[in-house]
Protein backbone atom coordinates (compact mmCIF):
# COMPACT_ATOMS: atom_id res chain seq x y z
CA UNK A 1 0.00 0.00 0.00
CA UNK A 2 2.80 2.47 0.88
CA UNK A 3 4.36 1.68 -2.29
CA UNK A 4 1.42 2.74 -4.80
CA UNK A 5 0.89 5.57 -2.45
CA UNK A 6 4.93 7.13 -2.76
CA UNK A 7 4.39 6.54 -6.60
CA UNK A 8 0.93 8.80 -7.00
CA UNK A 9 2.75 11.72 -4.35
CA UNK A 10 4.86 13.15 -7.59
CA UNK A 11 1.70 13.27 -9.84
CA UNK A 12 -0.32 14.90 -6.72
CA UNK A 13 2.65 17.42 -6.13
CA UNK A 14 2.55 18.57 -9.74
CA UNK A 15 -0.90 18.41 -10.50
CA UNK A 16 -1.26 21.41 -7.55
CA UNK A 17 2.51 23.00 -8.46
CA UNK A 18 2.87 26.26 -9.99
CA UNK A 19 1.72 26.08 -13.44
CA UNK A 20 -1.47 24.41 -11.98
CA UNK A 21 -3.29 28.06 -12.69
CA UNK A 22 -3.20 27.37 -16.16
CA UNK A 23 -4.79 23.83 -16.25
CA UNK A 24 -8.55 22.82 -16.45
CA UNK A 25 -10.09 22.32 -12.87
CA UNK A 26 -13.19 20.64 -11.82
CA UNK A 27 -15.03 20.48 -8.76
CA UNK A 28 -17.65 17.39 -8.21
CA UNK A 29 -19.82 14.70 -6.13
CA UNK A 30 -19.56 11.51 -6.80
CA UNK A 31 -21.44 7.72 -5.88
CA UNK A 32 -21.04 4.69 -6.89
CA UNK A 33 -21.46 1.18 -5.88
CA UNK A 34 -18.94 -2.16 -5.93
CA UNK A 35 -19.45 -5.74 -5.09
CA UNK A 36 -17.06 -8.12 -3.92
CA UNK A 37 -16.65 -11.41 -4.65
CA UNK A 38 -15.37 -13.43 -1.66
CA UNK A 39 -13.89 -16.15 -0.58
CA UNK A 40 -15.41 -19.72 0.91
CA UNK A 41 -16.39 -18.87 5.25
CA UNK A 42 -13.61 -20.73 6.62
CA UNK A 43 -14.02 -19.64 10.45
CA UNK A 44 -13.17 -21.97 12.81
CA UNK A 45 -16.77 -20.84 14.80
CA UNK A 46 -18.90 -22.04 11.86
CA UNK A 47 -19.67 -25.70 11.41
CA UNK A 48 -18.86 -26.47 7.85
CA UNK A 49 -21.58 -27.62 5.41
CA UNK A 50 -20.79 -29.16 2.45
CA UNK A 51 -22.11 -32.82 1.23
CA UNK A 52 -19.53 -35.87 0.67
CA UNK A 53 -19.98 -35.37 -2.72
CA UNK A 54 -18.18 -32.36 -2.90
CA UNK A 55 -14.49 -32.76 -3.00
CA UNK A 56 -13.10 -29.39 -2.55
CA UNK A 57 -11.07 -27.41 -0.21
CA UNK A 58 -13.02 -25.35 1.58
CA UNK A 59 -15.28 -25.71 4.23
CA UNK A 60 -18.45 -24.85 2.70
CA UNK A 61 -21.23 -24.94 0.06
CA UNK A 62 -24.00 -23.54 1.17
CA UNK A 63 -22.90 -20.91 3.55
CA UNK A 64 -22.84 -17.49 1.58
CA UNK A 65 -20.70 -14.28 1.98
CA UNK A 66 -21.55 -10.94 0.81
CA UNK A 67 -19.82 -7.83 0.49
CA UNK A 68 -20.31 -4.49 -1.28
CA UNK A 69 -19.65 -0.93 -0.38
CA UNK A 70 -21.61 2.04 -1.45
CA UNK A 71 -19.92 5.87 -1.52
CA UNK A 72 -20.45 9.47 -1.83
CA UNK A 73 -17.87 12.04 -2.03
CA UNK A 74 -16.67 15.54 -3.05
CA UNK A 75 -14.08 15.52 -5.20
CA UNK A 76 -11.28 18.39 -6.92
CA UNK A 77 -9.86 17.50 -10.27
CA UNK A 78 -7.03 19.06 -11.71
CA UNK A 79 -6.14 18.09 -15.59
CA UNK A 80 -2.37 17.97 -16.71
CA UNK A 81 -0.67 20.76 -19.37
CA UNK A 82 -1.60 18.44 -21.98
CA UNK A 83 -5.10 17.46 -20.73
CA UNK A 84 -4.71 13.72 -21.01
CA UNK A 85 -4.31 13.43 -17.26
CA UNK A 86 -6.83 14.31 -14.43
CA UNK A 87 -5.55 14.06 -10.84
CA UNK A 88 -8.15 13.61 -8.52
CA UNK A 89 -8.83 13.85 -4.58
CA UNK A 90 -10.72 14.92 -2.04
CA UNK A 91 -13.20 13.09 0.67
CA UNK A 92 -14.81 10.15 0.59
CA UNK A 93 -17.40 8.46 2.69
CA UNK A 94 -17.65 4.65 2.31
CA UNK A 95 -19.85 2.34 3.63
CA UNK A 96 -18.61 -1.20 3.89
CA UNK A 97 -21.53 -3.90 4.09
CA UNK A 98 -20.46 -7.71 4.75
CA UNK A 99 -22.79 -10.68 5.74
CA UNK A 100 -22.53 -14.14 5.93
CA UNK A 101 -25.63 -16.20 5.81
CA UNK A 102 -27.17 -19.57 4.33
CA UNK A 103 -28.24 -20.07 0.47
CA UNK A 104 -29.64 -23.16 0.78
CA UNK A 105 -32.83 -24.65 3.35
CA UNK A 106 -32.89 -24.33 6.27
CA UNK A 107 -32.00 -20.91 6.10
CA UNK A 108 -29.60 -21.38 9.18
CA UNK A 109 -25.98 -22.39 10.22
CA UNK A 110 -24.31 -23.39 13.29
CA UNK A 111 -22.13 -21.20 15.35
CA UNK A 112 -19.68 -22.75 18.04
CA UNK A 113 -20.72 -20.76 21.17
CA UNK A 114 -18.56 -22.41 23.86
CA UNK A 115 -17.20 -25.46 25.00
CA UNK A 116 -17.12 -26.55 28.80
CA UNK A 117 -15.66 -29.83 29.59
CA UNK A 118 -17.78 -32.18 27.66
CA UNK A 119 -20.76 -29.90 26.39
CA UNK A 120 -20.68 -28.07 23.38
CA UNK A 121 -23.19 -25.31 22.51
CA UNK A 122 -24.27 -24.33 19.10
CA UNK A 123 -26.13 -21.54 18.40
CA UNK A 124 -28.68 -21.34 15.04
CA UNK A 125 -27.58 -18.71 12.88
CA UNK A 126 -29.60 -16.91 10.14
CA UNK A 127 -27.72 -14.29 9.22
CA UNK A 128 -24.38 -12.26 10.33
CA UNK A 129 -24.11 -8.28 9.00
CA UNK A 130 -21.69 -5.95 9.55
CA UNK A 131 -22.09 -2.46 8.16
CA UNK A 132 -19.05 -0.10 8.68
CA UNK A 133 -18.28 3.74 8.22
CA UNK A 134 -15.45 5.28 6.83
CA UNK A 135 -14.10 8.66 5.96
CA UNK A 136 -11.30 8.08 3.26
CA UNK A 137 -9.11 10.22 0.86
CA UNK A 138 -8.94 8.90 -2.84
CA UNK A 139 -6.40 9.38 -4.88
CA UNK A 140 -6.76 8.88 -8.30
CA UNK A 141 -5.63 8.90 -11.78
CA UNK A 142 -7.25 9.68 -15.30
CA UNK A 143 -6.44 9.33 -18.58
CA UNK A 144 -7.67 10.14 -21.50
CA UNK A 145 -6.52 8.67 -24.68
CA UNK A 146 -8.36 10.39 -26.85
CA UNK A 147 -8.94 13.73 -28.61
CA UNK A 148 -11.55 15.41 -27.46
CA UNK A 149 -14.91 15.34 -29.47
CA UNK A 150 -17.97 17.46 -28.73
CA UNK A 151 -19.42 16.00 -25.89
CA UNK A 152 -18.02 13.12 -24.94
CA UNK A 153 -14.77 11.42 -23.85
CA UNK A 154 -13.50 8.30 -23.06
CA UNK A 155 -11.12 7.96 -19.89
CA UNK A 156 -9.12 5.16 -17.80
CA UNK A 157 -8.40 5.44 -14.60
CA UNK A 158 -6.17 3.92 -11.64
CA UNK A 159 -6.46 5.03 -7.54
CA UNK A 160 -6.58 4.02 -4.25
CA UNK A 161 -8.31 5.43 -1.25
CA UNK A 162 -7.41 5.37 2.52
CA UNK A 163 -10.08 5.54 4.52
CA UNK A 164 -10.47 5.22 8.70
CA UNK A 165 -13.61 4.36 9.97
CA UNK A 166 -16.51 6.03 11.79
CA UNK A 167 -18.78 3.76 12.99
CA UNK A 168 -19.36 0.31 12.74
CA UNK A 169 -22.72 -1.89 13.73
CA UNK A 170 -22.81 -5.92 13.47
CA UNK A 171 -26.08 -7.13 13.61
CA UNK A 172 -27.24 -11.09 14.66
CA UNK A 173 -30.39 -12.49 13.20
CA UNK A 174 -31.03 -15.67 15.64
CA UNK A 175 -33.09 -18.79 14.31
CA UNK A 176 -34.51 -18.49 17.55
CA UNK A 177 -35.24 -15.31 18.89
CA UNK A 178 -35.21 -16.11 22.31
CA UNK A 179 -31.54 -16.55 21.98
CA UNK A 180 -30.95 -12.50 21.34
CA UNK A 181 -29.69 -12.40 25.11
CA UNK A 182 -26.25 -14.18 23.34
CA UNK A 183 -25.88 -11.49 21.05
CA UNK A 184 -22.46 -10.20 23.26
CA UNK A 185 -20.98 -13.60 23.16
CA UNK A 186 -21.05 -13.98 19.66
CA UNK A 187 -19.65 -10.47 18.98
CA UNK A 188 -17.29 -11.81 21.53
CA UNK A 189 -16.63 -14.89 19.17
CA UNK A 190 -16.64 -13.31 15.41
CA UNK A 191 -13.73 -10.39 16.67
CA UNK A 192 -13.22 -7.29 16.01
CA UNK A 193 -11.45 -5.81 12.36
CA UNK A 194 -9.20 -3.29 10.97
CA UNK A 195 -10.49 0.11 11.17
CA UNK A 196 -8.46 1.29 8.49
CA UNK A 197 -9.76 0.73 5.12
CA UNK A 198 -8.13 0.75 1.80
CA UNK A 199 -8.46 -0.08 -2.02
CA UNK A 200 -6.81 -0.02 -5.16
CA UNK A 201 -8.94 0.09 -7.96
CA UNK A 202 -8.56 0.37 -11.91
CA UNK A 203 -11.52 0.94 -14.26
CA UNK A 204 -12.84 2.75 -17.21
CA UNK A 205 -15.33 5.21 -18.24
CA UNK A 206 -16.59 8.42 -20.39
CA UNK A 207 -17.07 12.04 -19.77
CA UNK A 208 -20.51 13.18 -21.18
CA UNK A 209 -20.66 17.11 -21.22
CA UNK A 210 -18.93 20.03 -22.88
CA UNK A 211 -15.40 20.75 -21.61
CA UNK A 212 -15.40 24.21 -19.47
CA UNK A 213 -19.03 23.00 -18.73
CA UNK A 214 -20.45 21.29 -15.91
CA UNK A 215 -20.57 17.05 -17.21
CA UNK A 216 -21.25 13.97 -15.68
CA UNK A 217 -18.64 11.23 -15.70
CA UNK A 218 -20.03 7.55 -15.95
CA UNK A 219 -17.40 4.39 -14.91
CA UNK A 220 -16.92 0.90 -14.41
CA UNK A 221 -14.47 0.41 -11.50
CA UNK A 222 -12.91 -3.23 -11.66
CA UNK A 223 -11.11 -5.05 -10.44
CA UNK A 224 -11.58 -3.44 -6.88
CA UNK A 225 -8.86 -5.16 -4.64
CA UNK A 226 -8.94 -4.67 -0.94
CA UNK A 227 -5.17 -4.19 0.56
CA UNK A 228 -5.99 -4.84 4.61
CA UNK A 229 -8.30 -7.07 5.87
CA UNK A 230 -11.71 -4.91 6.62
CA UNK A 231 -14.33 -7.60 7.73
CA UNK A 232 -13.69 -10.26 10.61
CA UNK A 233 -16.74 -12.37 8.72
CA UNK A 234 -15.35 -12.72 4.79
CA UNK A 235 -12.25 -12.25 2.92
CA UNK A 236 -12.68 -10.46 0.09
CA UNK A 237 -11.48 -11.36 -3.00
CA UNK A 238 -11.57 -9.05 -6.00
CA UNK A 239 -14.85 -7.24 -7.29
CA UNK A 240 -16.10 -4.12 -9.89
CA UNK A 241 -18.77 -1.80 -9.74
CA UNK A 242 -20.24 1.83 -11.12
CA UNK A 243 -19.42 5.00 -10.43
CA UNK A 244 -21.02 8.35 -11.04
CA UNK A 245 -19.12 11.64 -11.30
CA UNK A 246 -20.74 15.34 -11.54
CA UNK A 247 -18.66 17.97 -12.24
CA UNK A 248 -18.52 21.84 -12.46
CA UNK A 249 -15.59 23.52 -13.85
CA UNK A 250 -13.49 26.07 -11.13
CA UNK A 251 -12.38 29.08 -12.27
CA UNK A 252 -11.60 30.78 -15.53
CA UNK A 253 -10.73 27.13 -17.23
CA UNK A 254 -7.46 28.14 -19.38
CA UNK A 255 -6.12 24.89 -21.74
CA UNK A 256 -2.42 24.86 -22.06
CA UNK A 257 -2.16 23.76 -25.93
CA UNK B 1 -64.42 -33.38 13.71
CA UNK B 2 -63.12 -31.64 17.04
CA UNK B 3 -61.46 -34.33 18.27
CA UNK B 4 -59.73 -34.97 15.37
CA UNK B 5 -58.25 -31.77 14.93
CA UNK B 6 -57.05 -31.62 18.58
CA UNK B 7 -55.75 -35.00 18.21
CA UNK B 8 -53.82 -33.96 14.89
CA UNK B 9 -52.36 -30.85 16.62
CA UNK B 10 -51.16 -32.84 19.58
CA UNK B 11 -49.86 -35.22 17.54
CA UNK B 12 -47.50 -32.68 15.85
CA UNK B 13 -46.47 -31.08 18.76
CA UNK B 14 -45.08 -33.95 20.15
CA UNK B 15 -43.61 -34.84 16.82
CA UNK B 16 -42.21 -31.71 16.29
CA UNK B 17 -41.20 -31.22 20.12
CA UNK B 18 -38.98 -34.76 19.65
CA UNK B 19 -37.37 -34.76 16.53
CA UNK B 20 -33.67 -33.27 16.49
CA UNK B 21 -32.11 -30.73 14.02
CA UNK B 22 -31.69 -32.92 10.69
CA UNK B 23 -29.19 -30.42 9.74
CA UNK B 24 -26.50 -32.14 12.35
CA UNK B 25 -27.75 -35.79 10.64
CA UNK B 26 -26.00 -34.71 7.70
CA UNK B 27 -22.29 -35.19 6.43
CA UNK B 28 -19.85 -32.76 6.04
CA UNK B 29 -17.12 -34.20 4.58
CA UNK B 30 -13.72 -31.92 4.54
CA UNK B 31 -10.72 -33.88 2.65
CA UNK B 32 -7.41 -34.46 4.57
CA UNK B 33 -4.77 -32.83 3.12
CA UNK B 34 -2.20 -35.44 4.04
CA UNK B 35 -4.45 -38.25 3.07
CA UNK B 36 -6.72 -36.93 0.91
CA UNK B 37 -8.76 -40.56 0.64
CA UNK B 38 -10.02 -39.94 3.81
CA UNK B 39 -11.81 -36.69 5.46
CA UNK B 40 -10.01 -34.15 7.68
CA UNK B 41 -10.28 -35.22 11.64
CA UNK B 42 -12.34 -32.72 13.17
CA UNK B 43 -14.80 -32.47 16.65
CA UNK B 44 -17.48 -30.85 15.09
CA UNK B 45 -20.03 -33.90 14.79
CA UNK B 46 -19.71 -33.95 10.90
CA UNK B 47 -20.72 -37.65 10.65
CA UNK B 48 -17.82 -39.04 8.89
CA UNK B 49 -15.27 -41.30 9.42
CA UNK B 50 -12.25 -43.00 7.49
CA UNK B 51 -8.95 -45.41 7.62
CA UNK B 52 -6.88 -47.14 5.52
CA UNK B 53 -7.54 -50.66 5.33
CA UNK B 54 -4.57 -52.13 3.97
CA UNK B 55 -3.55 -49.70 0.70
CA UNK B 56 -7.85 -48.89 0.51
CA UNK B 57 -9.73 -46.61 1.64
CA UNK B 58 -12.54 -47.02 4.07
CA UNK B 59 -15.09 -44.85 4.50
CA UNK B 60 -18.22 -42.56 5.49
CA UNK B 61 -20.74 -42.07 2.68
CA UNK B 62 -23.95 -39.92 2.05
CA UNK B 63 -26.08 -43.16 1.79
CA UNK B 64 -25.46 -45.29 5.17
CA UNK B 65 -25.93 -44.14 8.60
CA UNK B 66 -22.55 -43.51 9.45
CA UNK B 67 -22.09 -45.04 12.95
CA UNK B 68 -25.17 -46.99 15.18
CA UNK B 69 -24.64 -47.63 18.50
CA UNK B 70 -26.57 -50.50 19.83
CA UNK B 71 -26.56 -51.85 23.56
CA UNK B 72 -28.40 -55.60 23.50
CA UNK B 73 -27.06 -58.27 26.38
CA UNK B 74 -24.60 -56.55 27.56
CA UNK B 75 -23.04 -55.26 25.22
CA UNK B 76 -22.30 -52.14 23.42
CA UNK B 77 -21.56 -52.28 19.86
CA UNK B 78 -20.46 -48.91 17.55
CA UNK B 79 -21.18 -50.40 14.03
CA UNK B 80 -19.24 -48.03 11.52
CA UNK B 81 -20.86 -48.41 8.05
CA UNK B 82 -19.39 -46.62 4.52
CA UNK B 83 -17.63 -47.74 1.56
CA UNK B 84 -14.29 -49.11 0.91
CA UNK B 85 -12.56 -48.46 -2.02
CA UNK B 86 -13.00 -45.14 -4.18
CA UNK B 87 -14.64 -43.99 -7.10
CA UNK B 88 -16.61 -46.05 -9.30
CA UNK B 89 -14.89 -49.25 -7.40
CA UNK B 90 -16.39 -49.23 -4.04
CA UNK B 91 -18.42 -52.08 -2.05
CA UNK B 92 -20.47 -52.03 0.99
CA UNK B 93 -18.24 -51.69 4.75
CA UNK B 94 -18.92 -52.15 7.96
CA UNK B 95 -16.84 -52.41 10.86
CA UNK B 96 -18.16 -52.89 14.07
CA UNK B 97 -16.40 -52.54 17.96
CA UNK B 98 -18.64 -54.29 20.66
CA UNK B 99 -17.13 -53.76 24.45
CA UNK B 100 -18.42 -55.77 26.44
CA UNK B 101 -19.75 -54.44 30.26
CA UNK B 102 -20.59 -51.04 28.78
CA UNK B 103 -24.22 -50.18 29.20
CA UNK B 104 -25.43 -47.07 28.42
CA UNK B 105 -28.82 -46.54 29.14
CA UNK B 106 -29.33 -43.63 27.14
CA UNK B 107 -26.76 -42.21 24.22
CA UNK B 108 -25.90 -39.30 26.86
CA UNK B 109 -24.10 -41.91 28.60
CA UNK B 110 -21.93 -42.29 25.75
CA UNK B 111 -20.20 -38.99 27.40
CA UNK B 112 -18.44 -41.88 29.72
CA UNK B 113 -16.20 -42.46 26.83
CA UNK B 114 -14.47 -39.10 27.03
CA UNK B 115 -11.18 -39.14 26.89
CA UNK B 116 -10.98 -42.81 26.49
CA UNK B 117 -8.05 -45.19 24.90
CA UNK B 118 -9.19 -48.95 24.17
CA UNK B 119 -6.53 -51.36 23.86
CA UNK B 120 -7.88 -53.69 21.39
CA UNK B 121 -6.10 -56.70 22.33
CA UNK B 122 -8.10 -57.08 25.54
CA UNK B 123 -10.30 -59.95 25.46
CA UNK B 124 -13.19 -56.97 26.46
CA UNK B 125 -13.28 -55.75 22.67
CA UNK B 126 -13.67 -57.38 19.28
CA UNK B 127 -13.98 -56.03 16.14
CA UNK B 128 -15.73 -57.61 13.60
CA UNK B 129 -16.03 -56.97 9.70
CA UNK B 130 -18.36 -57.10 7.17
CA UNK B 131 -18.59 -56.45 3.73
CA UNK B 132 -21.48 -57.55 0.93
CA UNK B 133 -20.58 -61.02 1.26
CA UNK B 134 -19.40 -61.96 4.41
CA UNK B 135 -19.18 -61.39 8.23
CA UNK B 136 -15.21 -61.66 9.30
CA UNK B 137 -14.68 -61.85 13.32
CA UNK B 138 -11.45 -60.76 13.43
CA UNK B 139 -8.40 -61.82 15.75
CA UNK B 140 -6.24 -58.33 16.69
CA UNK B 141 -3.13 -58.46 16.60
CA UNK B 142 -1.85 -54.92 18.16
CA UNK B 143 -3.67 -51.22 18.07
CA UNK B 144 -6.03 -49.00 20.06
CA UNK B 145 -9.39 -46.93 19.69
CA UNK B 146 -9.17 -43.38 20.70
CA UNK B 147 -12.10 -41.46 21.56
CA UNK B 148 -10.36 -38.51 21.93
CA UNK B 149 -13.92 -36.57 22.83
CA UNK B 150 -17.56 -37.19 24.23
CA UNK B 151 -19.15 -34.05 23.87
CA UNK B 152 -23.09 -33.29 24.54
CA UNK B 153 -23.95 -31.30 21.64
CA UNK B 154 -26.25 -28.69 22.90
CA UNK B 155 -28.08 -26.64 20.00
CA UNK B 156 -29.89 -23.41 21.22
CA UNK B 157 -29.55 -24.63 24.52
CA UNK B 158 -31.59 -27.60 23.79
CA UNK B 159 -29.73 -31.21 24.30
CA UNK B 160 -29.82 -32.58 20.66
CA UNK B 161 -27.26 -35.66 20.27
CA UNK B 162 -23.61 -36.67 21.59
CA UNK B 163 -20.74 -36.41 19.74
CA UNK B 164 -17.87 -38.82 19.53
CA UNK B 165 -14.42 -37.78 17.50
CA UNK B 166 -11.30 -39.72 17.84
CA UNK B 167 -8.98 -41.87 16.33
CA UNK B 168 -7.97 -46.12 15.83
CA UNK B 169 -5.36 -47.77 14.22
CA UNK B 170 -5.14 -51.82 14.73
CA UNK B 171 -3.79 -55.27 12.55
CA UNK B 172 -5.78 -57.84 12.57
CA UNK B 173 -5.98 -61.58 11.23
CA UNK B 174 -9.06 -61.40 9.08
CA UNK B 175 -9.58 -65.32 8.09
CA UNK B 176 -5.72 -65.91 8.17
CA UNK B 177 -4.40 -63.13 6.67
CA UNK B 178 -3.33 -60.02 8.23
CA UNK B 179 -4.86 -56.91 7.69
CA UNK B 180 -3.57 -53.19 8.76
CA UNK B 181 -5.84 -50.23 9.65
CA UNK B 182 -4.10 -47.35 9.45
CA UNK B 183 -4.82 -43.82 9.85
CA UNK B 184 -8.76 -44.02 11.36
CA UNK B 185 -10.71 -41.01 12.24
CA UNK B 186 -14.38 -40.10 13.37
CA UNK B 187 -16.39 -37.46 14.22
CA UNK B 188 -19.65 -38.87 14.20
CA UNK B 189 -23.37 -37.80 16.37
CA UNK B 190 -24.95 -40.40 17.91
CA UNK B 191 -29.04 -39.17 19.34
CA UNK B 192 -32.15 -40.96 19.38
CA UNK B 193 -32.27 -41.90 16.01
CA UNK B 194 -28.80 -44.01 15.90
CA UNK B 195 -28.93 -45.20 19.37
CA UNK B 196 -30.83 -48.56 20.02
CA UNK B 197 -31.07 -50.24 23.56
CA UNK B 198 -32.96 -53.82 23.40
Amino acid sequence: MRLHLLCLVPIIISSFSIKAQNRVKFIGIESGASFIQCDHVNKSYIRGDMSTAYYGDGMSQGIKSEMYKIHLGATVEVRSLNDKFGFITGLRFTQLNTSVSKNTSPDYFFLLYQQTGTTTEYLRIRKIQQTATYAGVPIEVRFFPFPRLKKFRIYFMAGTEIGYELSSRTSVYFYDRTMESYKSGVLKIIGDHDHLYSVFYGGAGFRIGKEGRPGINLGVTAPVVFTNQNSSLVTPITGGGINIHFQIPLGTNRISQ
Amino acid sequence: MKNFTTSFILLITIFTSCSSDSELKKSVYIVDEQFPDLPQYSEWGYNTFGAYYDRQAFKSNDREVPIKVINQEGKTSFVFTGQKGSGYSYDNFTLTLTITDFNPLTYVDLLQLNNTTLDLTDSKYEIVIKDIENTYTTQIISGQFQITKAQNLLVDKKAEEVILSGKFDFQALVEGLPVTISNGRFDVGVGNGNFYKY
